[in-house]
């Protein structure tokens, strides 16, 4: 509700032009209230890994409301973008990286690469970027919950859920840009989260590595379906939703066979 | 007669050993007799009952004068046990204890206080999740001499039962709250050998 309300005021109050690009940035606020509802505000310094994700989240807000306002300037954005996932996931990481344990730290920061690369394949197709989020961050979600880790869920289903709101702007007729601003406002707190799991919880890693390709819906959808979807602005993102939704279906089933016993315990 | 030389030795040593541990001397947590046991609310229908299995450290104790006792206690998050592995395994998760990124608990004194003939107050820091905040165990000195058992040689041992309460949520372990209590009484029963 607050992206919905978000992203609209601000593709409004910026213009039709600027608030076009500008519109993302509601999805970070969003999340950023969900974060200090439901953890308030972190210490400073922080130092849990959760803590950190407070903070990053904030970071990833603002070089959205940066990449809003230039669009234009992709080359130099992608770099940063992939410096500021990798650096987030290294500070995430940080204890493990002191243990000297750095596997774990090398595969997240490649599946980290891998999704955003699916991610900057779609750029230019938003509802389409926003339906491969809405179901990396649900595949993300279910992975926590049955880790179990219920604050990682938290904030997955909170990126779902902004991410639903935007998309309320731009599906089924596209009005909004997606871009790199919305990469880094959504994809980077998703990383952030699967790092966390990765690193710090009982996730399986299969499931994990499995859901950073939904990133490439959007890609498969043109490759596969391109022909048959390409006409209707409106069928587009639900295919790509459907094929995304597939393979967190896998995700969440590898992530189901792998969890540790089921004896019923609900919290 | 050498022999009972020896041996009057060997008894001088052992007496000695035990007149020593009056004053202030080092001991060390004994874990086969050792329990970390902790209680909390859950929605208010009961106290789940937890425990961490694995207690090390250490302590100087001067019975004469207690102020200059000093404890260190390490507890492994990842030996927390409540006789469920699905909750073990969320407790030991980001939500709670998160052992891997902080696979630690410890206790440092920084204060030792006489409040009784055999009580007393160590008050320190606990860390929890790498916040380090101040803590207070209420301790019982519950006795202090060789152990009867042979197997043990003598060995002089010290007992004391502590009880604690610690709120979680300043350690920032903020899940669950007004479900799962937020304080936890935490009980310590200790046995440790003189080193």
């Amino acid at each position: 509700m607050a992206a919905l309300i978000c992203v609209g005021a601000l593709y409004f109050v910026a213009g039709t032009t600027r608030g076009k690009t500008l519109a993302v940035f509601g999805i970070a606020i969003a999340l950023v209230a969900a974060y200090w509802i439901a953890f308030s505000v972190p210490p400073f310094p922080p130092r849990a890994a959760s803590q950190k994700l407070g903070y990053l989240i904030v970071l990833a807000g603002l070089l959205s409301l940066l990449f809003g306002f230039r669009p234009d300037l992709v080359r130099i954005w992608r770099p940063v973008i992939f410096a500021v996932v990798i650096g987030g996931l290294a500070w995430i990481a940080e204890s493990k990286l002191k243990q000297g344990s750095y596997t774990t730290f090398l595969l997240t920061a490649f599946g980290g690469s891998v999704a955003l690369l699916g991610l900057f394949l779609a750029r230019d197709k938003p509802a389409e970027s926003g339906a491969a989020v809405l179901a990396s961050a649900l595949a993300m979600a279910g992975i926590a919950i049955l880790a179990p880790s219920a604050s990682i869920a938290h904030m997955a289903l909170a990126v779902a859920a902004a991410t639903g709101g935007y998309m309320l702007w731009t599906w089924p007729k596209p009005r909004l840009q997606f871009g790199e601003a919305g990469v880094v406002a959504t994809a980077a707190p998703l990383i952030w989260l699967g790092g966390q799991s990765a690193l710090y919880s009982n996730a399986s890693g299969t499931a994990l590595a499995v859901a950073c390709l939904i990133a490439f819906a959007p890609f498969v959808r043109g490759l596969v379906l391109g022909r048959v979807a390409s006409r209707s602005d409106a069928l587009r993102p639900i295919i790509t939703g459907c094929i995304g939704g597939v393979i967190a279906a896998v995700a969440l089933a590898i992530a189901y066979l792998n969890q540790s016993g089921n004896s019923g315990y609900g919290g | 007669m050498s022999f009972l030389k020896n041996s009057l030795i060997a008894v001088a040593l052992v007496f000695g050993s035990a007149g020593t541990a009056l004053s202030a001397d080092t001991f060390k947590i004994d874990p086969a007799h050792t329990n970390t046991v902790f209680l909390v609310k859950h929605f208010g229908y009961s106290n789940v009952v937890g425990r961490f299995n694995d207690l090390s450290g250490s302590f100087v104790f001067d019975q004469e004068n207690v102020a200059n006792s000093t404890v260190e206690l390490v507890i492994k998050a990842s030996s927390v046990d409540t006789n469920h592995q699905k909750r073990d395994d969320h407790l030991r998760s980001p939500d709670f204890l998160n052992v891997e990124e902080f696979p630690e608990i410890t206790f440092k004194s920084t204060k030792v206080e006489k409040t009784g003939e055999n009580t007393g107050k160590i008050i320190g820091d606990l860390t929890i999740l790498g916040q380090t905040k101040p803590a207070t165990l209420d301790v019982t000195f519950n006795t202090m001499k060789p152990h009867p058992i042979p197997f043990y040689k003598g060995v002089i041992v010290a007992g004391f039962s502590a009880r604690a309460k610690v709120n979680r949520i300043d350690y920032g372990m903020t899940y669950g709250q007004g479900g799962i209590g937020d304080v936890l009484d935490l009980i310590i029963e200790v046995e440790a050998h003189q080193q």
